[in-house]
């Protein structure tokens, strides 16, 4: 009760000062521009009267603090306060400067002797007294013990008051005077707190007497206006204060020291003394709560608090009043702060440490006034627009005070509360700094509030995510941290809405948002709910033009085609034996959907790079996802079909929307439907009726693949018109190989290979011919070294030879389908490789069948056979190659038959020959002007 | 619309063609089994080139064939009337030979694991255990019959071409180095040389005189010893890819296609030897010849 009364007579003493310090100061200014505006028309006048002088330089105006237009963001200025002139005293001289100055033209050791050690005496002097008033002696009782205090006490003025005005004797007068106010403070304090000394039985009148004790003290050192002086007596007053036992009185008389303190400091804007009697005041504080053993937590807290609305509310007038806060000023309140809070805590942790929120919690409402007031008398349209809240906070701005409340209300609540309780709290915080900010039209405090955001969000990445503890939220079983990460995204999109330049705020929601699909969606349809999400967020900033929004669209569906790839393609991290189907069907409905949105942009909603890209992109994903969905649903044997179909539907859409990448995704589909064929169906055994499925699946991939080389031709698309035909040509050669088995695999061929050719020539195509005459060479060699060692046979005959007659047969109806001129040179040389094939492939079939003895003769029917088909037929190649045979013939008859073969065979080998070779002669010499005419 | 027929006409038919996939007996197999034959049907080609250069003649064969019986770690079976009696059913079939200068002989192998094999040179093994899976001289007839199918149509001296021919030209290490590889790389197509060795056995069998069904049999019977496959589901065309792959690598090695698909090839060559009447009448079967050790040639029971 009496603190409390002491305090507001301070408070009220101290505001009194302030405006009658405030008014004085102002008259003074007002005299001295007076002054010297008169000086400057005297001399003006002077001068003139000489030569004519120059002007001098205007006054420079008084610096009023002119309203800027705002940008996007910062809010126009608050007409509640209007800008007052800033007025900055010169700067004064260092603490060097005055040492130096002080010590010129003397040694150190005069220094040492004539000032330190005053000041030094004064205070053992008055601990003396303080030590002898606390002190019982039998011969003295109390009354005789203050006399003799204030007897000392006024003794030490009365002598510095007479030292001091002989300059001399100044500084030791003035240590003199010090100390004497410090031991009648003491005199007048231990006159009611110390038993030894008590003549004051009243509490109150005791104060009273503190307090009058301490206007006189200041009314006196106003006269000398000495830092120094005024420092030293406060100073001796904090340490007697110190060493007296503890009672509630002592702390209660640390009050008007410190406001009558705070008030000097203010009036003469003595920085160092401010910080020294805030220091002070603490320190005392903290040395009795050490010695104490017992007293009230809450009475101790008032104290303090009291002692921080002392030093605060200095702080705060020195910035209403625009006090030049350079140098240790600047740092009362922030110390002023600490030391509060320190001397708190400790009180705090000694009492209820398990209650300290409740400290930091008052701290807190005390600051968040604090922030009020300053915000009132500093407003921030008093500083530059370009001012920084750092070069605010020093000079006396609510951003210090502001900060601190924050800080303090999220200590408290850690200390208050845990785990998602927390985070909410500490979210509410946040937000309603923000929001503040926000109405307020503040910048410091929405930054504020965004970078306090920062918790919740870390402690929910941090720590709840890794719990997978669930329970009932709005009817439906969540994790425990979903309803946090909801309403944080809910709240950064509000504040993204109140300010649309604070994009982070709509990218943090977006995140939040696609952390709780992907912790709640079930494994396979976390990548349908991120492509959804993306949609979203995609027609929304597309809506309202928010490019922000269309990147957390291109985030969330990157994310989402990177979950389908691993999960719904690849299969990882699923229990079951294949991924479902529905998320795929989904993710596929979505990606085209979006794709074919994007195809529909007009050129001027978007950058045509940026359609281009994600256009693509997303038809490229909708196709994976296709292919993946065929492969997934379909029967092994028909997977390949799909493939084929998809990229045939992709190409023709290639083509219709003229999007060449549609295209490659669909040759790539033909690719993978090309390679799947022989994984799967190839050697697949299943049959409908008589077909196999290995037809069934196959021969719609020809057919397609063939369409597909008739569409690139008409679309012009020369390198990859040249590749269909063939890789159809390679199936259809494959299928046969496998559909009509080992030994007819070569007929086959044959009959293709005539067929290819017959179109080819029929309809101009280069390929189909080229591809006929691979064929039939393949069909050649494999006739050679597969069908003429198979020991099968059929109906008595085997199967080389029927196979080989049909190849041949083949070969000889090429020969005569080919043209006997054509423009290209391999053209030209068709109709003789045809030929050449059919009778070699003849010889052998006959060197196999016909055994030794008999070749020749075999050959040589050949041979006559060819001669005869040539002059008939008008085909060169075939009489040459008869011709070519019988040569042979004739050299094996010479160099083998004589040797090897018994003289019956060797025999009619011979004759034979002979008779076919004369047979020949006489052809030729018959028909000779025939012949002539044809060669 | 006209302009899209085409398009509509492929399309039509593909699912035309899928729908009949789902109304069919589906037996589906994914593996890479298509690419391992088309890949030995090109290097059988290409191998029959150089072993057409490099053939031997018969005595060559025949003195290559000496040695290495000489130097086989298989122990002979210490059984007489078995070993008299594998030679005179073994010497029936070999006299519808293809090589007429090719003399074959028959050992019994003193082993329990039923196997039957041929070395270059006309020598035949049998084990004792194959011998006791046998219950007729006509299955008897078949297995040996197959064994000398392999001489008869040089399987088994092509292994050996290369390191004969240029070992005469003094680079013998040369050439058993291509053997080498050209074994491994045959081992594609060594099965269709198995199913070339069952038709032509199948055809031995019957020029003899022997029931071909008793080939069937023995299939049937060395089915029931083997290993089955079984199919696994993967999760994804990948997984599948990479399955198929190894599996692949793992079946390269298998000398021996699977007993079914033999069986398969043998009941059609067999099915076409009856549909062209090259086997009419009723052939013989051998039960009590085989349970006696007395072959055919020698006494036949009703």
């Amino acid at each position: 009760m009496i603190a409390l009364l002491v305090l507001a007579l301070s408070v009220v003493a101290i505001v009194l000062l302030v405006m009658v310090g405030r008014l004085k100061r102002r008259l003074e200014e007002a005299e001295e521009r007076q002054r010297e505006t008169i000086a400057r028309v005297y001399a003006l006048e002077l001068r003139q009267e000489v030569r004519p002088a120059p002007l001098p330089p205007p006054l420079p105006p008084p610096v009023i603090a002119a309203p800027i237009p705002s940008q996007v963001e910062e809010p126009a200025l608050s007409p509640a306060v209007e800008p007052r002139p800033v007025l900055e005293a010169a700067p004064g001289p260092t603490w060097g400067e005055r040492m130096r100055e002080k010590m010129q033209g003397e040694e150190w050791e005069a220094v040492v002797g004539g000032s330190w050690l005053n000041k030094l005496g004064v205070l053992v002097t008055v601990v003396g007294l303080a030590l002898f008033l606390s002190y019982s002696l039998s011969h003295m009782g109390p009354a005789g013990r203050v006399a003799a205090g204030y007897m000392l006490g006024l003794a030490m003025l009365g002598a510095g008051v007479a030292l001091e005005r002989r300059p001399r004797y100044l500084v030791y007068g003035r240590g003199l005077i010090g100390g004497g106010w410090a031991a009648v403070y003491f005199t007048s304090y231990a006159a009611h707190a110390l038993d030894a000394a008590r003549v004051i039985e009243d509490p109150r009148a005791g104060a009273v007497l503190l307090a009058a004790v301490s206007a006189a003290t200041v009314v006196h050192a106003l006269r000398y206006r000495s830092q120094t002086v005024t420092g030293l007596a406060y100073f001796v007053g904090f340490i007697t204060l110190s060493i007296t036992p503890v009672t509630a009185f002592s702390v209660a008389a640390l009050v008007p020291l410190a406001a009558s303190l705070a008030y000097l400091a203010y009036r003469f804007s003595w920085s160092r003394i401010a910080i020294g009697g805030a220091m002070g005041t603490y320190l005392v504080f903290l040395v009795n709560a050490a010695r104490s053993t017992g007293g009230s937590l809450a009475a101790a807290q008032t104290m303090l608090v009291v002692y921080w609305l002392v030093f605060e509310s200095l702080d705060i007038v020195n910035a209403a009043g625009r006090i030049d806060r350079r140098g240790a000023m600047c740092a009362l309140s922030p110390l002023n702060a600490i030391w509060f809070l320190v001397a708190s805590a400790s009180v705090w942790a000694h009492s209820q440490p398990a209650h300290m929120y409740k400290l930091w919690f008052m701290a807190m409402g005390l600051y968040l006034a604090a922030t009020a007031i300053r915000a009132r008398v500093r407003p921030p349209s008093s500083f530059a627009p370009q001012t920084g809240p750092l070069v605010r906070f020093w000079a006396g701005g609510y951003e210090g005070a502001l900060t601190l409340a924050a800080g303090l209300a999220v200590a408290a609540l850690f200390q208050y509360t845990a785990g998602l309780r927390l985070s909410m709290c500490l979210l509410g915080v946040a937000e309603l700094l923000f929001l503040a900010g926000v109405f307020l039209n503040e910048r410091y405090p929405r930054d504020l509030g965004s970078l306090l955001c920062v918790l919740p969000v870390l402690r929910l990445v941090g720590l709840h995510l890794g719990d997978s503890t669930r329970g009932v939220a709005l009817s439906r079983n969540l994790l425990q941290w979903t309803p946090l990460a909801a309403l944080s995204a809910a709240v950064f999109y509000l504040n993204r809405a109140l300010r649309p330049a604070r994009v982070y705020f709509g990218y943090a929601g977006a995140a939040l948002v696609a952390l709780i699909l992907g912790f709640e969606a079930p494994r396979e349809y976390v990548g349908p709910a991120w492509v959804l999400l993306a949609g979203v967020l995609f027609e929304f900033g597309l809506d309202r033009a928010r490019r922000d929004f269309r990147y957390q669209a291109y985030g969330a569906g990157a994310a989402g085609l990177v979950a389908l790839a691993s999960v719904n393609v690849l299969g990882t991290g699923i229990r079951a034996l294949r991924p479902e189907w529905v998320p795929q069907l989904a993710a596929l409905v979505m990606l085209y959907g979006a794709a074919a949105r994007w195809i529909a942009f007009r050129r001027e909603a978007l950058g045509e790079g940026e359609r281009g890209v994600v256009r693509d992109v997303l038809s490229a994903a909708g196709s994976v996802m296709l292919a993946t969905l065929a492969w997934n649903v379909l029967p092994l044997e028909l997977v390949a079909v799909a493939w084929a179909l998809e990229g045939l539907l992709l190409v023709e859409l290639g083509f219709a929307l003229r999007i060449p990448f549609l295209e490659y995704q669909g040759h790539a589909a033909g690719a993978l439907a090309f390679g799947r064929l022989f994984v799967a169906n190839f050697t697949g055994t299943g049959v409908t009726g008589v077909i196999s499925h290995r037809v069934l699946t196959v021969l719609p991939i020809i057919v397609l693949q063939y369409y597909l080389w008739k569409r690139l031709r008409e679309q012009s698309r020369t390198l990859l018109c040249r590749v269909y035909p063939y890789t159809a040509a390679f199936l259809a050669f494959v299928l046969m190989r496998f559909e009509l088995g080992r030994v007819f695999t070569v007929t086959g061929w044959s009959v293709f290979a005539l067929a290819l050719l017959a179109l080819g020539l029929r309809y101009r195509l280069d390929d189909l011919r080229w591809q006929s005459y691979l064929l039939s060479i393949a069909a050649f060699i494999r006739s050679w070294n597969t069908n003429f060692y198979i020991p099968e046979s059929l109906g008595g005959w085997r199967m080389r030879v029927l196979t080989g007659a049909i190849v041949i047969a083949c070969f000889y109806a090429g020969e005569f389908l080919c043209p006997r001129r054509a423009a290209d040179r391999i053209g030209a040389r068709a109709r003789v490789m045809f030929s050449l094939l059919a009778t070699l492939l003849l010889a052998v079939l006959l060197y196999y069948e016909v055994s030794g003895a008999l070749l020749t003769v075999a050959w040589g029917l050949e041979g006559v056979a060819l001669m005869l088909a040539g002059f008939s037929l008008r085909e060169r190649s075939m009489r040459l190659s008869g011709l070519t045979l019988l040569g042979v013939c004739i050299g094996k008859l010479f160099f083998y038959d004589l040797r090897r073969l018994d003289t019956p065979h060797r025999i009619l080998s011979f004759i034979l020959l002979g008779l076919f070779l004369l047979g020949v002669s006489w052809i030729y010499t018959r028909f000779r002007d025939a012949i002539r005419r044809y060669l | 619309m006209v302009k899209r027929l085409p398009l509509i006409l492929v399309v039509l038919f593909a699912v035309c063609c899928a729908a009949a996939v789902m109304y069919g007996t589906r037996q589906p197999e994914v593996s890479l089994a298509s690419v391992l034959e088309i890949w030995g049907d090109v290097l059988r080609d290409a191998d029959q080139v150089g072993l057409r250069m490099t053939r031997v003649s018969d005595a060559e064969e025949m003195q290559l064939g000496h040695n290495l019986a000489a130097a086989s770690p298989w122990p002979p079976a210490a059984d007489p009337i078995r070993q008299a009696y594998v030679e005179d059913v073994g010497r029936v079939l070999a006299a519808h030979a293809t090589r007429r200068g090719m003399v074959y002989e028959f050992h019994v192998v003193d082993s329990s694991a039923p196997n039957a094999f041929a070395i270059a040179g006309g020598h035949v093994y049998i084990t004792a255990g194959m011998l006791a899976l046998l219950e007729t001289e006509a299955e008897l007839a078949s297995v040996l019959g197959h064994e000398i199918s392999h001489i008869d149509l040089r399987h088994c001296i092509e292994r050996y071409q290369y390191a004969l021919k240029l070992e005469k030209l003094h680079a013998a290490p040369a050439g058993q180095m291509l053997d080498v590889f050209r074994t491994l790389a045959s081992v594609e197509y060594a099965k269709y040389q198995e199913m070339d060795a069952d038709a032509q056995g199948v055809r031995l069998a019957v020029e003899s005189g022997y029931n071909p069904d008793a080939a069937v049999r023995v299939f049937y019977r060395l089915n029931r010893l083997a290993v089955r496959r079984g199919r696994r589901i993967e999760r994804s065309p990948v997984a599948e890819s990479v399955h198929v792959t190894g599996q692949a690598l793992g079946d390269y090695f298998r000398s021996h296609p699977p007993s079914a698909d033999r069986t398969a090839h043998l009941t059609e060559q067999i099915r076409r030897y009856r549909v062209s009447g090259a086997v009419s009448g009723a052939l013989y079967e051998g039960r009590e010849n085989y349970q006696r050790r007395v072959a055919a040639s020698r006494q036949r029971f009703s």
